[in-house]
């Protein structure tokens, strides 16, 4: 009885075994999600679609819709390819300048929503503070040309607020972030909103809704290719305009 | 000229209040805000007060000013380096990288074109097609 018992837990082990180890070991290797982004001043407003196809391996391929139907590629090693269906042309740049590691889906489902990606940039941590039950984590750069000091809020562990701090002392820029989802076992915002303050009495509002956010789906875009016949554009034909 | 104004104070209201709670913004204060927006396209986004003619985008002369006021509006969205003349697709590369890193780079260009609007000189910001222009 004890032989039989012992080899049928085996049995439920090797089967639950068979069926999960698999499932976890491809878990949340991919992250799709549809984005709308619309950026209003002066009273107009104007709107990006986009679909992000985020690899755990670092490659992005972003497909942007409206206003133009451009396919972005790249990965970690800052390789980009932009390819233009209308004119069957493809920009190859390898600088790292244009990376697209910083997308939003990237930096959380990469683990780097601690600082939100600022680590890559030569951002370190001065220091953590408590403000109402809020984590507020400041980080610094030396680097000339950048902003010095960047503060982000979290609220259960989960970035709310960022803020870009001016060499004066001045909140130039805020994001906020809301409306977590998980995606797997990760979580994402799914609505980010910055205001640019340009002037005392001017700014600029940029919203981002994040939607119909897949896990592990099996869309083709993730591998997408250049097509091999594509007219390959360099800076160096490029007329500048 | 209506939809301006209430943008103006929406924008007013929405600057005061994302002040006043620190961490949070109102949302639906964010979505008045755009619904009431003018839609265009964001190749054709510029602040028509700001902006004497649509032809200027054209003349191959870039002003300094305008091209300041274009990156303080619209800095994220890379339109003041079109306007400038640049790659056609480099608003795509300010956007995948969130508003050209998080914000960061259309921060320091409106730090080097208000230097270019001091001196009246951006000439080397003029057709340069790379991503970090001042570099």
């Amino acid at each position: 009885m004890g032989i039989a018992l012992n080899r049928s837990n085996l049995l439920i082990f090797i089967t639950a075994a068979a069926l999960l180890v698999p499932a976890g070991a491809s878990a949340q290797r991919r992250i799709s999600a549809d984005v709308e982004v619309k950026q209003a001043a002066g009273g107009k407003v104007a709107t990006i679609t986009k679909r992000v196809y985020c690899s755990l391996d670092g490659r992005i391929v972003v497909h942007f819709l409206k206003p133009e139907d451009y396919i972005v590629t790249s990965n970690v090693k800052g390789e980009t390819r932009i390819f233009i269906p209308r004119t069957n042309e493809v920009v190859v740049d390898n600088t790292s300048a244009m990376t697209s590691q910083d997308e939003l889906i990237s930096v959380f489902m990469s683990g780097r929503a601690e600082d939100l990606g600022l680590g890559m940039y030569g951002y370190r941590l001065q220091s953590t503070t408590r403000e109402d039950g809020l984590v507020k984590k400041t980080y610094v750069t030396d680097k000339e040309g950048d902003v010095p000091k960047v503060e982000i809020v979290y609220e259960n562990f989960l970035p709310i607020y960022c803020g870009y701090v001016s060499a004066s002392g001045k909140t130039i820029s805020k994001t906020y972030y809301s409306k977590y989802v998980p995606a797997g076992r990760t979580m994402i915002p799914t609505r980010t909103t910055s205001i640019t303050y340009t002037s005392q009495k001017d700014s600029s509002v940029m919203r981002t809704i994040y939607s119909d956010i897949r896990v592990d789906d099996n869309d083709t875009y993730y591998d997408f290719q250049v097509p091999a016949g594509a007219k390959v554009v360099t800076s160096t034909n490029l007329n500048g305009k | 000229m209506k939809r301006l104004l209430f943008s103006l104070i929406a924008i007013l209201a929405i600057a005061f209040a994302a002040n006043a709670a620190n961490y949070t913004v109102d949302d639906d204060a964010i979505d008045a805000l755009i619904e009431a927006s003018a839609e265009i396209s964001p190749l054709e986004f510029m602040p028509a007060a700001a902006v004497p003619a649509a032809a200027s985008l054209t003349s191959g002369n870039p002003s300094p000013v305008t091209s300041f006021i274009l990156c303080t509006f619209l800095g994220g969205l890379g339109i003041h380096r079109h306007y400038m003349g640049t790659r056609p697709w480099m608003w795509a590369i300010y956007f995948i990288t969130c508003g050209g890193i998080f914000g960061i780079v259309p921060f320091v260009d409106w730090i080097m074109l208000l230097i270019g609007l001091v001196d009246n000189n951006i000439s080397p910001y003029i057709g340069n097609t790379r991503f970090f222009m001042w570099a």
